[in-house]
């Protein structure tokens, strides 16, 4: 999926449901003509959507958690829309173009999509949105994930001019992310109790720590296969359910059509279920981060044997791979090589070898670095992400055929995120997948970065990342991510054994879905077959 | 019940103000009781690690965090102010009926309390009639029947209810009726009950409703159970039933008319206090089955860091027993007026 | 012993119970002390080619999701267990017998005071108490025997003072006081012993209850973290994989139905056999 990046987007056609569908692996196999496409395609129904907890945020600028996203994705939309294969399509802007290869972007709207009170969605509501995304106070998640913006300009009423700090090929990809939604710059006072997009899907109810029940918008901008608006379907309910075995029991039941999170417990008995398609992608890893500037140190972690890299990569040398993905989360997933971009990505480094389980040269690099067998660590980790405690675990018993006793201190998930992350010498850490290259890389690892979860302060690696974020020509800039991707695995500062496979489940009756990568879900495609 | 008590010229007086009296002073005290629980609550609160703020801001570093961005958004809700300050406020709030606004949600407390504890009461009234009803009955079947087969059975089925904790029970349940055989829906709010017309919704919440309030009642069944047994075989024994029953009186009378009525003092004690295990039990329960009560609202509250809906619910759950203790402190002053004197 | 034993208050139906009762307690006990020597695997190994398999004569309960042999998680678990409820319980026999005498010995504005402090307790349902301080403070298992001995100990000194406050009133402890004898004294060797029975029983089940409310705690989450092989734990993680292989639930479930049981039988059997005759507004069923 190589791009040119110093053309012009053409004027795209109107995506269809069958080219949304291509990247991942989708139900569909073959795609057959269009016309039995949209003859298949049936109006109407509810589609119910089951999350792991309740939508808490309906403001996009604000929201935390990944729960919210189905209904803020489906009432705001963005200027673009992240597609499965990580290329930005159209949703606000119908094309965009930069002539300084990426450093002043321009974005031309659609004329004729429209707020859900009727008003037309102007350049001077996407200006106000972004400025509004772009303040720290207003949305500290956001600020600093929809690209090095300068300024935003409405050049006319759909032409809008955004100004980089920097040159950056990627940002038409950023603003179809979390945060950069277009609100009504007229009714954002109200954003938290009634919510004004331009989305597929009005709100219709929210009832805050419980259901959420969108209906579709008759004046979408975009059109389905049968030429008229999107959503095929009417309503949207979405649901949370705590525990999985019931989520999956009401799945089976029918209560529910759409899972958004498969656990890798059940995979198996989903997959052998006749009436539920299983839908799957990589998505995210699961890190051991070995942090160089731990803000506390318990007694006998021995946390500064962490900063000799010889004691990070005979960790490393001791996992046996294969088996802790069978271990931690049944085998859903793909080897890794201790860096956070999967070979399958775009710009993956395929020569990038895992390295090897090999218990002697874990031994002897704990000798060479003066460790005497028995010596301890402690790995802290959490039971309240699917993985983490079970992953603990099996790193503890892995690593006593080194001579290592890694001492697993569990703690609840709120007390991780306030006392553990960023802050414990070892600890295990899971993130999903991130839009961009940049993005995946470039706050984990850079000196300071927000997502810097081993502390990591290399003065070379933050250069090569620099000039990557800025270099407009892919093979160079492939060729400077991947330097960085080895420059990352062999510091050893976070052991990543594993990719994660993220997997959704659904009815039978269901079509036009599938797992995104980033584990968003569109649901303005879908359809209820008869 | 009432003693007339009658002043010098021989004119009753005071034939209220004893029961008034006593009245208002256990009001008096369940109000203060409840106001030195809101403060034990605020108390634990402080010492809670980690607040709404940072959860506001997880997962980002605290080194990428601007400090004044952080001072500014704990200011917005009002966590920078000492302790007595956020307590005022609370307590102020409340006796406008105002509980605040949740810290995640931005929307006020009090309505989404409110209709979560009617949620919540759905399950507990019916498996506390249930405890009451089968409690008694069974306690009152197995003194009659001291010492036959029939009291040692009903003896061993409270033995066993009694040891076997709520969210096993409630587990079991699940998978059994749920999970695997999608009698019961394993997941409450996934059901779209709009969709139904009256005799559906009754017939649902019947069947759905049935397994939880089962599970939270088992336990309590046996308490009760076996206190009124106790007691019952003890009033058995004492000499005015022998010498009744000599006199000719029919066994039947004897037994409801007296023995029963004095050996229901002590159970209703029991039965106030496993109101309170009804609440507990109401807790595991609702997470046990995804149901939408005020358990899990507080369940969640806590892990989000949601300080004004922990305060809310805790407070709400506290006062509903301190309720129960109430009435079971009156209804046995009513029957017992000798304690209403010490 | 004060409130002589007579074993031929017994029925027998009670003289079962009571020797059921207390095989299993200790066996309990001594599986809590000695178990780590007697469990046949280390409780964290992890037989990445045994997982989640049923009963064999290689794992004689089968594995977990992890691969680890049920068994001995849960012989091990019985000292985890054992510790937390009976440490509780011992806390709260020991505060709650100290403040329940001084209460009934002393009177006056102590007792009031103690008895009001005693009801803003009690007012609390206690699991729910329990999973919010928990949930707020933490959990491990010291934070789990405070919080337990915390909500346990006014339930005991209610009981021990309505009991005790008969006997103080006693003429022999008057004498003994006119006597001149010291507080402690009087307290100690001349009241406390009519209370043993009392206490004891209440002290039983207390300890059935604490062990419930542990493992309702573990289950929910706010247990002994893991690698710990409590009971409630065992039978949470195991809940996800109940579909293929029930018996990392059962195993610890069972364990703790027969644990409670065994208590409760054995206060039961103390009971009857020290006491005259049950008070009626105490006893079995306090909370």
């Amino acid at each position: 999926m190589k791009h040119n990046w110093n053309i012009p987007f053409s004027r795209r056609k109107l995506m269809t449901g069958a080219s949304a569908a291509l990247a991942t692996t989708a139900i569909y196999g073959t795609l057959g003509p269009k016309k039995a496409w949209a003859q298949s395609i049936q109006r109407g129904g509810t589609i119910t959507l089951s999350v792991p907890g309740p939508v808490s945020d309906l403001d996009p600028h604000k929201v935390v958690s990944h729960e919210s996203y189905p209904a803020t994705f489906h009432i705001y939309s963005a200027l673009t829309r992240i597609g499965s294969d990580f290329n930005a399509e159209p949703e606000l802007a119908e094309s965009w173009s930069t002539n300084d290869g990426g450093k002043t972007w321009i974005f031309k709207l659609f004329e004729n999509a429209k707020f859900h009170n009727g008003r037309a969605v102007t350049a001077e509501d996407v200006k106000f949105s972004l400025e509004r995304v772009l303040d720290e106070k207003i949305s500290p998640r956001g600020f600093s994930s929809i690209g090095p913006i300068k300024s935003v300009s409405a050049k006319d009423r759909y032409t809008v001019e955004i100004e980089l700090t920097t040159t950056y090929v990627d940002l038409p990809v950023d603003l179809g992310g979390i945060y950069p939604r277009i609100v009504d710059r007229e009714t954002v006072d109200q954003i938290a109790t009634v919510p004004n997009g331009s989305g597929p899907f009005k709100l219709a109810s929210w009832e805050p720590t419980g259901n959420t029940v969108l209906t579709a918008n008759k004046e979408y901008h975009i059109n389905g296969e049968d030429g008229r608006p999107l959503p095929y379907i009417d309503s949207l309910r979405i649901v949370p359910i705590k525990e999985p075995s019931s989520e999956f029991a009401a799945l089976q039941s029918g209560a529910i059509d759409v899972m958004l999170q498969l656990p890798f417990d059940i995979i198996p008995e989903a997959q052998n279920n006749a009436s539920i398609n299983v839908s799957a992608t990589a998505s995210g890893y699961h890190s051991i981060s070995l942090h160089q500037k731990p803000t506390f140190s318990l007694p006998n972690d021995n946390a500064h044997l962490l900063k000799d890299i010889r004691v990070r990569q005979a960790i490393a040398h001791a996992i046996n791979r294969p088996a802790l993905l069978k271990l931690a989360i049944g085998g859903f997933g793909t080897v890794g090589n201790d860096q956070p971009i999967p070979p399958s990505h775009v710009y993956g480094h395929t020569g990038l070898e895992p390295r090897s389980f090999d218990i002697e040269k874990g031994k002897q690099l704990l000798a060479e670095a003066g460790v005497e067998p028995g010596t301890r660590l402690i790995l802290h980790t959490t039971a309240g992400r699917p993985g983490l405690l079970e992953h603990g675990l099996a790193v503890r018993e892995m690593a006593k055929a080194i001579g290592l006793d890694i001492a697993v201190d569990a703690i609840d998930i709120s007390r991780y995120w306030t006392d553990i992350e960023y802050r414990a010498p070892m600890y295990m850490d899971n993130w999903g997948a991130r839009q961009t290259i940049n993005a995946s890389i470039k706050p984990f690892y850079e000196t300071g970065g927000g997502n810097n979860t081993a502390g990591y302060s290399d003065p070379v690696l933050d250069a090569v990342l620099n000039q990557a974020e800025s270099e407009p020509d892919f093979s160079s800039r492939k060729a400077l991510y991947n330097q960085a991707m080895e420059m990352i695995s062999e510091s050893a500062v976070t052991i990543i054994p594993y990719f994660k496979g993220y997997y959704i489940a659904m009815n039978k009756s269901v079509g036009g879905v599938s797992a995104h990568p980033m584990t968003y879900m569109w649901l303005d495609r879908a359809h209820k077959k008869a | 019940m009432r003693t007339k008590r009658l002043d010098a010229n021989g004119l009753s007086v005071g034939v209220v103000t004893g029961f008034t009296l006593f009245l208002l002073k256990r009001v008096v005290g369940s109000i203060l009781v409840l106001v030195a629980i809101s403060m034990i609550l605020m108390g634990i609160i402080q010492f809670m690690p980690g607040d709404a703020v940072d959860m506001l801001l997880r997962g980002i570093s605290p080194d990428a965090v601007n400090p004044e961005v952080r001072e500014a958004l704990r200011r917005d809700l009002g966590l920078d102010l000492p302790v007595w300050h956020q307590y005022w406020n609370w307590i102020s709030g409340l006796a406008q009926g105002d509980f605040g606004q949740s810290y995640t949600l931005k929307v006020p407390v009090g309505p989404i309390i409110f209709s979560r504890l009617a949620s919540s009461l759905i399950l507990a009234v019916p498996a506390i009639i249930f405890m009451i009803v089968l409690g008694i009955g069974l306690g009152v079947l197995a003194a009659l029947s001291a010492n036959s087969p029939l009291d040692g059975a009903i003896q061993l089925i409270s033995l066993v209810a009694i040891a076997m904790p709520a969210f096993l029970v409630g587990s079991l349940f699940l998978y059994v009726f749920a999970v695997k055989l999608h009698w019961i829906p394993a997941a409450f709010n996934a059901v779209d009950i709009s969709l139904f017309n009256t005799w559906e919704t009754i017939t649902f919440f019947f069947t759905a409703l049935i397994f939880p309030c089962l599970t939270i009642a088992a336990e309590t069944v046996a308490h009760v159970l076996r206190q009124t047994r106790a007691s019952m075989v003890e009033e058995m024994k004492l000499n005015y039933v022998r010498a009744a029953l000599l006199r000719g009186l029919p066994q039947g009378y004897v037994i409801f008319n007296h023995v029963l009525r004095n050996a229901l003092l002590p159970a209703i004690t029991v039965i106030a206090i496993n109101v309170g295990y009804v609440l507990g039990g109401v807790i595991v329960v609702e997470f046990v089955f995804s149901y939408p009560g005020i358990g899990n609202l507080m369940l969640t509250a806590i892990l989000t860091r949601d300080i004004p809906t922990m305060l809310g619910t805790m407070l709400v759950i506290s006062a509903g027993y301190v309720l129960a203790n109430f009435v079971a402190d009156i209804l046995y002053s009513i029957l017992n007026p000798r304690i209403r004197l010490s | 012993m004060m409130g002589s034993a007579k074993w031929s208050r017994l029925t027998s139906r009670q003289a079962f119970g009571l020797a059921f009762g207390s095989i299993i307690i200790t066996g309990l006990i001594f599986l809590a002390i000695f178990g780590r020597w007697l469990i046949p695997y280390d409780v964290e190994a992890m037989h990445f080619d045994h997982l989640k398999e049923f009963p064999s004569s290689e794992f004689l309960l089968g594995t977990d999701r992890f691969g680890r042999d049920v068994l001995s998680r849960l012989i091990l678990g019985t000292s985890t267990t054992m510790l937390i409820a009976g440490a509780s319980t011992a806390l709260a026999t020991i505060f709650g017998t100290i403040i329940g005498l001084s209460s009934a010995f002393y009177g006056g504005i102590f007792d009031k005071i103690a008895m009001r402090v005693i009801d803003v307790i009690i007012a609390f349902p206690t699991l729910v108490f329990a999973m919010f301080v928990i949930g707020v403070l933490g959990s491990g298992i010291f934070n789990g025997i405070i919080v337990i001995s915390l909500l346990f100990t006014p339930s005991i000194a209610r009981v021990v003072r309505s009991a005790a406050i008969s006997i103080v009133v006693l003429d022999y402890v008057n004498v003994a006081r006119m006597r001149g004898e010291r507080t402690l004294y009087i307290l100690f060797y001349e009241v406390a012993p009519n209370l043993y029975p009392t206490i004891l029983v209440e002290a039983s089940i207390r300890f059935g209850m604490a062990i419930l409310v542990t493992a309702g705690l573990s289950y929910i989450g706010l247990g002994p973290p893991p690698p710990a092989p409590d009971w409630g734990t065992m039978a949470s993680e195991g809940r996800s994989i109940m579909f293929s292989n029930p018996w990392p639930v059962f195993a610890p479930s069972i364990a703790i139905v027969l644990a409670v049981i065994g208590v409760n039988l054995l206060g039961d059997g103390i009971g009857a056999l020290l006491v005259a005759k049950p008070s009626r507004a105490s006893g079995s069923n306090v909370k």
